[in-house]
């Protein structure tokens, strides 16, 4: 902060305060909040029309909306929210007017017959008219209806669904967005930054759906206000909490239950909210732990969200939220005089109190404090009689971070936002240590790297005629030791109308990341390590742009189809025969450029290109989605596959999902979802050869094939050669919903990978003795066949 | 219905968990017979050899012998001075020499091995000789041998009553000498670590790894840290100071350090954690192995 107030980029942004506080005097603006009536929860996104002016924005993520036009003339304000009544309010338009909408929920067998009706009223339609591009609202309420493996619904899951979009491996959370790692994706819950999104080694991602009110995904074309990935940009905002009645939700499934209570402290004034999930499969499977083995362990995970707001006035609002959870795997074991315990445990913690602030009509203000944190560790302890045997490998990251964004609408023809973040990031890369009857090694602690991010920017939304443009700057500031880096981050993003309906977009945007993610390639544990941008690892770059065309049909229908093109520099991966398991300086005076992780990792470009398809149907009593992508990532490092080009892992030519939710009537729904993806691409050996063997030692020897060791060398082609088998997999769902006294029960039976495809989860050789030969055979580990869940939810009246 | 609900949960999991992680045969990746040519040259030797040998089938019946080149025509030639020389098959395995002073290998030479199969396929690679380095241009600029580390347990390799150590250490190894970006340092330095009863310990200080190969800057300096650790105890015991510092400085070049690199590759993913090994060769057209060179001189580097 210091550092920032220092600079003469906040001169200029406190100036532009000033002028939007000023702006504006000779015409007539209407603000306030839209909000769902029954619980008070605002909605991010609702269309605002005024009529005869034809002016429109969209509420912002806290709901707010702002619109300013010519003063004396009699307006009616239309609000439109899909899956929600439309509301209306005549508005004499003589002086600026605070004016806040309460919108009720349609039930939802009335959807199709209400949508024409919408859109005829609005004149408009959300998807086509909108000049982001690259950028899909999740429906969270349709994340509930889409079928999920135990039964467990999920926020990354429903993600991988979408194009562009591509998931890691069988049951796998990471997610490589348009050719981009998993480190690239920007994971925010309530403007706080998660590092690790996986549950139970990520087959479930941390986000629990009963807490979420909204979630975006933003892939390409990325406004201004973001930044700090090459890739995308995840938004999730947690619930406020009804502040007019108490109200919960509790669920049982078959590997963990959940609860959800909400309500107000103040009616009216303030509310809060509370969510979390547990496993017990620990419990479950604790007996035939020790009934095999005579030990003990097992795993478990929980998280907790909550959330507490406070209405201080009009004009004013508090919120604090948090998110805590950990995932903990646990053995021990004891025989005669020996004993084993093992833990491994990594969680996420984060804390975000925000303040919300409307200096005027039309300016609107958001500050937040932010802090995330993330760790991971592994212990082990043998001990056999007096001997004693300890590892330990701790890595956690923590950030402190502060945020103030301004959203000025002068104008319907202009919605400027603009602020900084500042974030400090603290790293302990460590590594493992091994100490063999020495406690002191153990407990050795190591250095902690520090870094600042800083990033300034500004974007305008113009309507110009049929026109939108979205140009925007952000400048980032980034310094760890000596180090200091200030980067332009164009963006620019414009639509074309071309009829009420049909648009074509186009987008370009340049990202900067100065964090890297160390990930083994072969296998899915969380063994990841977050690492700063240095001088040796530079921090990574991208370019994109991006050209589509979005057009909205009748019966709710919309269509997108984009192409896009994105460079990236500086990407890491390990190197050849590299390993998590490091060692780190044992002499703290040894400078931080002689950091192991530093010398086991290399940087390389990237290219990737695709086209994407999507077919969306957000409403009615047949919903879902048919995505279809099209994609080439190819990568270049200098020390990687002799320096040419070779596939990413996640190179994906073929990927689509149609997702299908069917209401048959106010108590029973169907789903299904489908998905296909082309193999994941990776090095596997085609051919070996023996190979006479040298080796440099002090006192130097002559390489001679004649004498001297043997070396099996294997041939593997090319880096990223060999093609897994393609993944496919059908899901489906049956829900019955009944109303009861107090609430409504809902009972779901699904079926995960209903037609039982045996996946690939990974491939390895085994070499059996046959007939008196040595055969090897390249087989598949397939982790879920069909497999049947049911679970029990009750929400609360 | 606690109960109830407790055991169909049980039986539940135990399905779900015994019908996870099957494995079943799927196709692997094709393979591709290629020639596999290794040759390394050294101005310290005279005797060059080419071990020529083709690959076999990484899966499906494995040979159980090696399929060797036997028919091959093997020519060296020294690109910077244009002479030439012809390698004749001298044994059953596959290994191709010259004849004793055929021809000379001289540092910064540029030399190309041509390899003609009965295929009619020809295979060409090249490969600089490095230069040999200057011992006097090495120093040790920070050297560091922490307080031992006691077992208080008194266990150890001598057995009850010995007290065993550990001695962290830390050096600074900086090369002053100019090389070429092409080349490659690689250390193997020994040291002797000495207590205040002139008891001496020999040390590895810095090699035997396959990280430990340092690309020239071709601006005179070449500056890296070793962190290791080495025992004593069991009357040997600390503290101990570095008294000397001697070894080899070999310089390679590339495909030198790809090969050693690759020898680190003989067991295909025992280790889960690590990535796989490639072998990067510098051979045109399909042939794998490598054509490379490598150069050494000994001597003593440091003495208090």
């Amino acid at each position: 902060m210091i550092l920032f107030m220092k600079s003469k980029l906040f001169s200029i942004l406190l100036a532009f305060s000033f002028i939007s506080i000023g702006y504006g005097q000779n015409k007539v603006s209407v603000s306030g909040y839209i909000r769902e009536r029954s619980s008070g929860e605002m909605l991010g996104g609702a269309t605002i029309l005024i009529q005869p002016a034809n002016a429109v924005t969209y509420s912002n993520s806290y709901g707010f909306y702002s619109l300013t036009i010519q003063r004396k003339q009699t307006q009616k304000i239309f609000v439109n929210v899909p899956g929600f009544y439309l509301d209306s309010l005549i508005w004499n338009a003589e002086r600026d007017t605070f004016v806040s909408f309460g919108l009720t929920m349609m039930p939802s067998s009335n959807d199709v017959e209400k949508i024409d009706e919408v859109n005829i009223v609005s004149k408009k339609s959300t998807f086509a008219d909108k000049v982001e591009m690259s950028k899909i609202d999740i429906p969270v309420n349709q994340i509930k209806d889409i079928p999920a493996l135990f039964g467990e619904k999920d926020v990354l899951k429903v993600i991988q669904l979408l194009p562009g979009v591509q998931k890691g491996g069988e049951g796998q959370s990471g997610i490589y967005v348009r050719g981009g790692g998993p480190d690239q994706n920007l994971l925010i819950l309530d403007e706080a930054t998660v590092y690790n999104a996986s549950h139970l080694f990520g087959f479930f991602s941390v986000f629990n759906g009963d807490a979420l009110r909204s979630v975006e995904l933003t892939k390409g074309g990325f406004p201004a206000r973001y930044g700090g990935r090459l890739s995308s940009v995840i938004d999730l905002n947690m619930k406020e909490g009804n502040n007019q009645k108490y109200t919960g939700e509790v669920g049982v499934g078959l590997i963990s239950s959940r609860f959800t209570f909400e309500g107000p402290i103040k009616k009216g004034k303030s509310s809060f909210m509370i969510s979390g999930r547990r496993t017990y499969i620990d419990l479950l499977i604790q007996p035939i732990i020790y009934a095999q083995t005579g030990g003990n362990g097992g795993y478990y995970f929980y998280d907790m969200n909550a959330k507490f707001n406070y209405i201080l006035s009009e004009i004013d609002k508090l919120y604090l939220s948090g998110y805590f959870g950990r995932d903990n795997f646990y053995a021990s074991n004891k025989t005669g005089t020996s004993t084993s315990d093992f833990g491994f445990g990594w969680g996420n913690r984060t804390l975000t109190g925000r303040w919300n602030h409307q200096f005027n009509n039309q300016l609107f203000s958001n500050l937040s404090v932010i802090y995330s944190h993330y760790d991971l560790s592994i212990d082990a302890v043998e001990t056999n009689g007096s001997n004693k045997f300890s590892l330990g490998y701790v890595s956690d990251i923590n950030d402190y971070g502060l945020k103030y964004d301004f959203d000025w609408r002068p104008n319907p023809n202009h919605l400027v936002r603009y602020g900084f973040s500042a974030i400090n990031h603290q790293f302990n890369p460590s590594a493992v240590v091994v100490a063999a009857g020495n406690e002191e090694l153990l407990n050795k602690t190591v250095d902690i790297i520090r870094t600042n991010e800083i990033g300034v920017y500004i974007e305008d939304q113009i309507k110009f005629t049929d026109w939108k443009f979205l140009p925007g700057l952000r400048l980032s500031q980034y310094s760890v030791d000596k180090m200091t880096v200030l980067n332009p981050e164009p963006r620019f993003s414009a639509s074309f109308n071309w009829s009420k309906s049909f648009s074509i977009k186009g987008s370009y945007a340049m990202m900067n990341q100065y964090i890297h993610l160390l990930s083994n390639s072969g296998i899915g544990l969380p063994t990841d390590l977050w690492i700063p941008a240095t001088e040796k690892l530079k921090p990574m770059n991208s370019e994109q742009y991006a050209f589509g065309v979005a057009k909205d049909l009748k019966g709710g229908y919309s269509v997108s189809f984009e192409y896009y093109n994105k460079r990236m520099l500086n990407i890491v991966q390990y190197k050849d025969g590299a390993s998590f398991l490091l060692q780190d300086n044992f002499d703290p005076n040894i400078p931080s450029d002689s950091k192991s992780w530093e010398s086991q990792v290399t940087s390389g470009q990237g290219h990737s290109q695709g086209c994407e398809l999507f077919i969306q149907k957000q409403i009615g009593k047949l919903s879902g989605w048919i995505g279809y992508t099209l994609s080439w990532t190819i990568l270049q490092f200098d020390e990687l596959n002799g320096g040419k080009p070779f596939y990413a892992k996640y190179d994906r030519r073929h990927d689509a999902s149609v997702v299908a939710i069917y209401k048959i009537d106010k108590n029973f729904s169907l789903a299904a979802t489908w998905v296909y993806g082309t193999g994941n691409a990776i090095t596997m050996p085609q051919g070996s050869v023996n190979a006479s063997a040298h080796q440099l030692q002090k006192v130097p020897y002559l390489w001679d094939p004649n004498v001297g060791g043997i070396n099996n060398n294997l041939d593997y082609g090319s880096r990223n050669d060999f093609r897994m088998e393609a993944y496919h997999r059908l899901d489906l769902s049956f829900k019955f919903m009944k109303e009861k006294e107090r609430g409504t029960q809902t009972w779901e039976l699904s079926v995960y990978n209903a037609y039982s495809r045996a996946n690939p989860f990974f491939y390895y050789g085994s070499l059996d003795y046959v007939d008196g030969k040595n055969v090897r055979t390249l087989k598949k580990i397939t982790l879920f066949p069909i497999i049947p869940s049911i679970s029990w939810s009750f929400k609360f009246k | 219905m606690r109960n109830l609900l407790k055991i169909l949960s049980l039986i539940y999991v135990l399905t779900v968990v015994t019908g996870c992680e099957t494995d079943t045969d799927v196709e692997p990746p094709k393979f591709v017979k290629k020639p596999s040519i290794n040759c390394f040259l050294c101005p310290e030797d005279q005797n060059i050899y080419a071990e020529l040998c083709y690959t076999s089938p990484y899966f499906g019946v494995l040979p159980d012998t090696d399929d060797y080149i036997l028919d091959a025509n093997v020519k060296l030639f020294d690109l910077t001075e244009s002479d030439s020389a012809v390698l004749f098959l001298s044994n059953s395995s596959g290994v191709y020499k010259t004849t004793q002073n055929q021809i000379k290998i001289k540092e910064n030479h540029q030399y190309e091995l041509v390899v003609e199969t009965s295929d009619g396929k020809v295979h060409k690679a090249q490969s600089t000789v490095p230069p040999k380095l200057d011992l006097s241009q090495v120093k040790f600029t920070y050297m560091k041998v922490g307080a031992p580390i006691l077992d208080s347990n008194g266990r150890g390799p001598g057995g009850p009553g010995g007290t065993y150590e550990k001695n962290p250490f830390t050096v600074e190894f900086y090369y002053r000498g100019a090389l070429s970006k092409d080349f490659f340092i690689n250390p193997q330095f020994e040291a002797e670590m000495i207590n205040k009863s002139n008891q001496i310990i020999p040390v590895e200080m810095m090699g035997r790894g396959n990280e430990d190969f340092y690309q020239g800057t071709a601006e005179n300096a070449i500056r890296v840290y070793s962190n290791r650790e080495f025992n004593s105890g069991f009357g040997i015991n600390g503290p101990f100071e570095v008294n000397a510092i001697g070894g080899t400085l070999y310089s390679v070049d590339l495909a030198y350090r790809n090969f050693y690199i690759s020898q680190g590759n003989a067991n295909y993913s025992d280790n889960i954690f690590n990535e796989p090994m490639m072998m990067i060769s510098n051979w045109s057209k399909d042939a794998i192995g490598f054509f490379g060179s490598y150069n050494f001189v000994t001597g003593e580097v440091y003495r208090k």
